[in-house]
C-alpha cells in the first residue's frame, strides 16, 4: 500500500509520467523556457522531492527526465538496496550534480561522512570565439564546496566570471549554512525567484509553482543574479527561518558624473564599453524569510529585504521610460500562504509584496488528480514595484513591474490521450511611450499527446497568439514612425513524433508551421521540420544526428527548436531566414567515472551564411 | 516563334528536374513519399520499393498540360526479395528543341523491423538544339518508417547528393518531403505530405484513396501552395495487369492526363 501510494504520488508529481521522454522533449514541451542546464531546469520545476525509498522498481519508468540507462540503473538499485538508498548511492548511479539529486529525491542521509567529487568542463568554439565553463562540486560529509567559472565567446579575459560557495548542512536538513554565492526561492517567486525566473506560461503542470523557501548554492553562469555573502536556514517543527546578507558587484553603465544610467543583465564583457561596465555597482542586500506551517496542509510566511546601491541610479529617459527605478535604496516586504485540502486535490495559494508604495499580488488555485488538472491564477504588479530578485509568472528574474495577467489551464487524461489547453492574457497598465496606452499579449493553445502504439509517441499543438507590436510602417499624426501599436495575430501548428525503430535506435520527427498576420502588412510564414536519429551502443556510447530544414520570412515569424548540444545542456535556437542545420552529438562513457561528450554543428543560412561550431564536455565524478 | 519556345523551355529547366512520372502519384495530388506504383516507384521514394510486387514491368505516358509537341514517357522494371529490392527505369520528355533523358536505379533494404532505407541514383541528360548536350548525376535518399499497423511515415530527400555539372551551370535544388499515410477500415487511406524545395515555400498535399471493390481504386488529392489545383484518378486491377489513369488541373494551363500500365506478380 505504501509503495502504491508512492507510485501515485509520482504520477501526480511528474508531468510526463508513464510517457518517458528525453530532456530535449521536456524543453520542447515547455516551449519558451530559456534555461540551458538540466540541473537548473529541475531546480525550477520540481518543488517537492520524491521519496525514493518508497518507490517500486516498476515505477521508475515514469520518471520523465531520466534517460533509459539511468532508469535501468535506478531500478536495479531499488531492487538491491531499497529502503536504505542514500544520496550518495543516487549520485553514484545517476551521474548528476549533488544539488540536482537533492532537488529531485528524498533519500536516507549518508550514515558516515561521504566523499563525493563531481566536475564538468565545457568548451565550445563559436564564430565569435571560444567559450568555456567549469563546474566543480566537492562533498565531504555535511560540507559541500563548489565553484563555477565561465568565459563567453568574444570575451578577452580567460576567467570572466568566478563563483563559489561553501555549505554546511546537518544530516536531517534542519540547519543549513552557506558562504559564497547563492540564490533564494520562495513561494510564487514574487520576492525571490532563483537565478532564472518563473517557468514559461504554457502547460498547466509547469506554468505556476509554489516553491518551498530554500537557499540554492549558485550553479549558473548568469553573472548578475546571484547573492554573494552568507545565508542560513533553520527549521524546527513547523517553523522555518532563512536569513541572508549579500554584497555583490553588478554590471552598470555610468555617466560622466558617476551615476548609473543602465544595468545590463546579460553579463557579456566583449567590447570596451561592456568591459567598462563590468562590476561597477555594489549592491548590498540583507533579508529574511519566515515560514510557519500550523498544519501539514497549511503554511504561511513573510519575507523581506533591504537593498542598497553604492551609486545613485538615474532614469536617463524620463519621457520614454517613465517608471524606471531611480534612487539608491529599495525595501521589500512580502507575505504568502498556501492551503491544501486533505486529499491534496485542491490547493489555494497567494502572495503579496510591497515596494516603494506600490504593490504586486498573485492568487491562484490548482485542482487535480491523476487524470485531470485545472489551474487558474491572476496577478497584478504596479509600475514602481521593481524587484531585482523576483519574477512574475512566465517572466525572468527582475521582471516584476507594470503588469496585469491571468492564466487558466486544463489537462485531461483519457484513453484518447492527454489533452491540455491553456489561455493567458497579459497587459501592461501603461505603455511608457509618448502616448500612454495598454499593451496586451494573449495565448490560446490546445495540445494533444498520446502513446499511439508500442514505442510510438505523437504530439500536436495548435496555438493562437495575439500581441500588440510596434509597426515600422504605420504612421499617425501624433506618433512617430515605428511607435504605433498594431495588433499582430499568429497561428502556429506543431507536431512531434517519436518512435523506437529498434532496441537501441530512436527516431524523432518534428514540424513547426506558423502564419502571422498584421494590418497593412503582408502575411509572414515560418516553417521548420527536423529529423533526428539517436543510437545507443550499450552504456558506453550515444550518437545523435539531427537535420533541420527551415524557412521564415523574417525574425518576427521565427520558429524555435531545442537542440541538445550536450546530454545535459539544451538550448533554444531561433530559426529564421532560409537554411539547413546539421547537428551531430556524441557521448562516451569512459570508465565508471568519466563522461565525454561533444557536438559538431554545421548551419547554412541565407541571412548569415555558413556557420560551423563544435564543442566538448568532460564530466568526472568520484 | 522557335526562339520564344526555346525561351519557354529554358525557363522550365528548374521545373524539368521536378517532372513527375506515374499516374498513381499524380492522382494523389503529387504525393511521392509513400506511394507505391510497382516498378514506377523507382521515380518516387526508393524505400517504398520493399512493398512493391516481387517483379513488375511498368510504363507511363503523359502530355504535360496538353502542350503541342511535348511528350513524356517512362518505363521501369523491378525485383523485390525479402531483404532487398532493386529497380531500374528510363524516362524521356521534351520536344524537338529540348529533350531530357533520365536513367535511374534504386535500391532498398530493411534496416530494422520498422525502418526501410532506400537510395536512388539518377543520370540526367539534357539536349538543347544548337546548344549541345549536358549530363548530371544526382542521388535521392529515402526512408520509410512503420509507425503502427495503420500508420507509416515516409521521408524523401531529392538531390541529397549530386555532382555539379560545369557545362550545365546549374545546381540541383534539394527537396525534402515528409509524408504520413493512415489506413482506415473499408480500404480507405489518407495521405498527407509536407514538401519544400530550396528557395520555395513549403507545399502541403492531402489525398485519399478508396478501394470500394477489389478491382477498382479511386484517388483524389489537392493541397496548399501546390502547382496542381486538384487531381483525380482511378486504378483497375485485372489479374496481373493494372491500369492507372489520372487527371490533374492547373490554375492557368489545360489539364494533364496521365496513363500508366503495369503487369507483374500479384502483390
Amino acid at each position: 500500500m505504501r509503495r502504491l501510494r508512492a507510485a501515485l504520488l509520482l504520477i501526480l508529481l511528474w508531468p510526463r509520467a508513464l510517457m518517458p521522454q528525453s530532456y530535449e522533449d521536456i524543453m520542447d514541451r515547455l516551449a519558451g523556457a530559456e534555461i540551458g542546464d538540466l540541473a537548473d531546469v529541475l531546480q525550477q520545476m520540481i518543488v517537492e522531492p520524491v521519496e525514493i525509498n518508497q518507490l517500486s522498481p516498476d515505477s521508475v519508468a515514469g520518471i520523465w527526465f531520466l534517460t533509459a540507462a539511468q532508469k535501468e540503473r535506478l531500478a536495479e538499485l531499488l531492487r538491491r538496496k531499497a529502503p536504505r538508498i542514500t544520496y550518495h548511492d543516487l549520485m553514484d548511479i545517476l551521474a548528476l550534480p549533488p544539488e540536482a539529486i537533492r532537488v529531485m529525491f528524498h533519500a536516507e542521509p549518508d550514515r558516515r561522512p561521504q566523499r563525493h567529487f563531481w566536475s564538468r568542463l565545457q568548451w565550445r568554439r563559436q564564430a565569435a570565439g571560444a567559450q568555456h565553463s567549469t563546474r566543480v562540486r566537492f562533498q565531504l560529509g555535511a560540507y559541500t564546496m563548489g565553484s563555477v567559472t565561465e568565459k563567453d565567446a568574444g570575451e578577452p579575459r580567460w576567467l570572466d566570471f568566478i563563483s563559489g560557495f561553501v555549505q554546511w548542512q546537518s544530516p536531517e536538513p534542519r540547519v543549513q549554512l552557506l558562504f559564497g554565492d547563492f540564490t533564494l526561492q520562495c513561494a510564487t517567486g514574487l520576492a525571490f525567484s532563483g537565478a532564472y525566473g518563473n517557468p514559461a506560461l504554457s502547460l498547466p503542470e509547469h506554468a505556476l509553482r509554489f516553491a518551498e523557501p530554500k537557499i540554492a548554492p549558485y550553479a549558473s553562469v548568469l553573472e548578475n543574479t546571484a547573492f554573494r555573502g552568507a545565508a542560513f536556514r533553520w527549521q524546527r517543527g513547523a517553523f522555518l527561518l532563512i536569513g541572508f546578507y549579500s554584497a555583490a558587484l553588478r554590471d552598470a553603465s555610468l555617466d560622466s558624473t558617476g551615476r548609473v544610467i543602465s544595468r545590463p543583465p546579460h553579463g557579456y564583457h566583449r567590447t570596451s564599453r561592456e568591459q567598462a561596465a563590468a562590476r561597477t555597482l555594489r549592491e548590498t542586500t540583507a533579508g529574511w524569510i519566515v515560514r510557519l506551517s500550523p498544519a501539514p496542509t497549511f503554511q504561511l510566511g513573510i519575507a523581506g529585504y533591504d537593498q542598497h546601491f553604492d551609486r545613485y541610479i538615474v532614469n536617463p529617459d524620463r519621457i520614454r521610460r517613465q517608471f524606471a527605478f531611480a534612487g539608491q535604496h529599495k525595501r521589500l516586504f512580502d507575505a504568502f500562504f498556501r492551503w491544501q485540502s486533505r486529499s491534496g486535490a485542491l490547493t489555494l495559494f497567494g502572495e503579496m509584496a510591497t515596494m516603494a508604495d506600490d504593490r504586486a499580488a498573485i492568487a491562484g488555485l490548482q485542482y487535480g488528480g491523476p487524470r485531470h488538472r485545472f489551474v487558474v491564477a491572476a496577478w497584478q504588479a504596479q509600475p514602481a514595484f521593481q524587484n531585482d530578485h523576483g519574477a512574475l509568472p512566465g517572466e525572468r528574474t527582475g521582471d516584476t513591474s507594470n503588469q496585469t495577467g491571468a492564466y487558466l489551464g486544463l489537462t485531461l487524461r483519457s484513453r484518447s490521450g492527454r489533452w491540455s489547453s491553456y489561455v493567458h492574457r497579459v497587459r501592461t497598465l501603461w505603455r511608457t511611450f509618448f502616448l500612454p496606452m495598454p499593451v496586451q499579449h494573449g495565448d490560446l493553445a490546445l495540445l494533444w499527446e498520446r502513446r499511439v502504439a508500442r514505442g510510438f509517441w505523437l504530439q500536436w499543438r495548435l496555438r493562437f497568439r495575439t500581441q500588440q507590436v510596434m509597426s515600422p510602417r504605420v504612421r499617425l499624426p501624433q506618433q512617430a514612425r515605428g511607435e504605433v501599436l498594431i495588433e499582430s495575430r499568429q497561428a502556429s501548428l506543431r507536431m512531434r513524433l517519436r518512435i523506437k525503430l529498434a532496441r537501441r535506435l530512436l527516431y524523432r520527427f518534428g514540424v513547426d508551421a506558423l502564419n502571422q498576420k498584421r494590418p497593412a502588412e503582408p502575411n509572414r510564414i515560418g516553417y521548420a521540420q527536423y529529423h533526428a536519429l539517436h543510437a545507443s551502443f550499450g552504456r558506453w556510447l550515444d550518437l545523435r544526428l539531427k537535420w533541420t530544414d527551415f524557412l521564415a520570412d523574417d525574425y518576427d515569424s521565427r520558429v524555435y527548436q531545442f537542440d541538445a548540444f550536450f546530454p545535459n545542456w539544451v538550448q533554444p535556437v531561433a530559426l529564421y531566414s532560409e537554411g539547413q542545420r546539421w547537428l551531430v552529438t556524441f557521448r562516451i562513457r569512459a570508465g565508471r567515472r568519466a563522461h565525454i561528450a561533444g557536438y559538431w554543428l554545421h548551419e547554412k543560412r541565407d541571412a548569415s551564411g555558413r556557420k560551423r561550431e563544435f564543442g566538448f564536455q568532460l564530466q568526472w565524478q568520484q | 516563334m522557335r526562339a520564344l519556345l526555346l525561351m519557354f523551355l529554358c525557363a522550365q529547366l528548374t521545373m524539368a528536374q521536378d517532372m513527375r512520372f506515374g499516374a498513381h502519384s499524380a492522382a494523389l495530388g503529387g504525393q511521392r513519399t509513400l506511394v507505391q506504383d510497382a516498378a514506377g516507384t523507382v521515380f518516387l521514394n526508393p524505400a517504398v520499393l520493399m512493398s512493391a510486387p516481387q517483379w513488375s514491368f511498368w510504363a507511363t505516358y503523359l502530355r504535360p498540360f496538353q502542350l503541342p509537341g511535348l511528350h513524356s514517357q517512362a518505363i521501369a522494371a523491378n525485383l523485390t526479395a525479402r531483404h532487398v529490392a532493386i529497380a531500374a527505369g528510363a524516362a524521356q520528355w521534351g520536344n524537338l528543341l529540348y529533350r531530357e533523358r533520365l536513367l535511374r536505379m534504386a535500391f532498398a533494404c530493411p534496416v530494422t523491423s520498422r525502418l526501410v532505407l532506400g537510395l536512388a541514383i539518377q543520370q540526367r541528360t539534357v539536349e538543347i538544339e544548337r546548344y549541345g548536350r549536358y549530363g548530371q548525376w544526382t542521388g535521392d535518399f529515402g526512408a520509410r518508417v512503420r509507425l503502427s499497423h495503420r500508420a507509416e511515415l515516409g521521408i524523401l530527400i531529392r538531390n541529397a547528393i549530386y555532382r555539379r555539372s560545369a557545362s550545365l551551370q546549374e545546381t540541383p535544388r534539394r527537396e525534402v518531403m515528409t509524408g504520413l499515410v493512415v489506413s482506415f477500415p473499408m480500404h480507405l487511406r489518407v495521405f498527407a505530405e509536407l514538401a519544400r524545395e530550396t528557395g520555395f515555400e513549403p507545399e502541403f498535399r492531402l489525398a485519399v484513396e478508396l478501394r470500394p471493390i477489389s478491382y477498382l481504386s479511386l484517388q483524389a488529392g489537392s493541397g496548399f501552395n501546390t502547382p496542381e489545383e486538384f487531381a483525380l484518378g482511378l486504378s483497375l486491377n485485372m489479374a496481373v495487369f493494372r491500369l492507372h489513369y489520372a487527371v490533374t488541373s492547373h490554375p492557368v494551363l489545360p489539364m494533364t492526363h496521365v496513363f500508366a500500365l503495369w503487369f507483374g506478380s500479384v502483390p
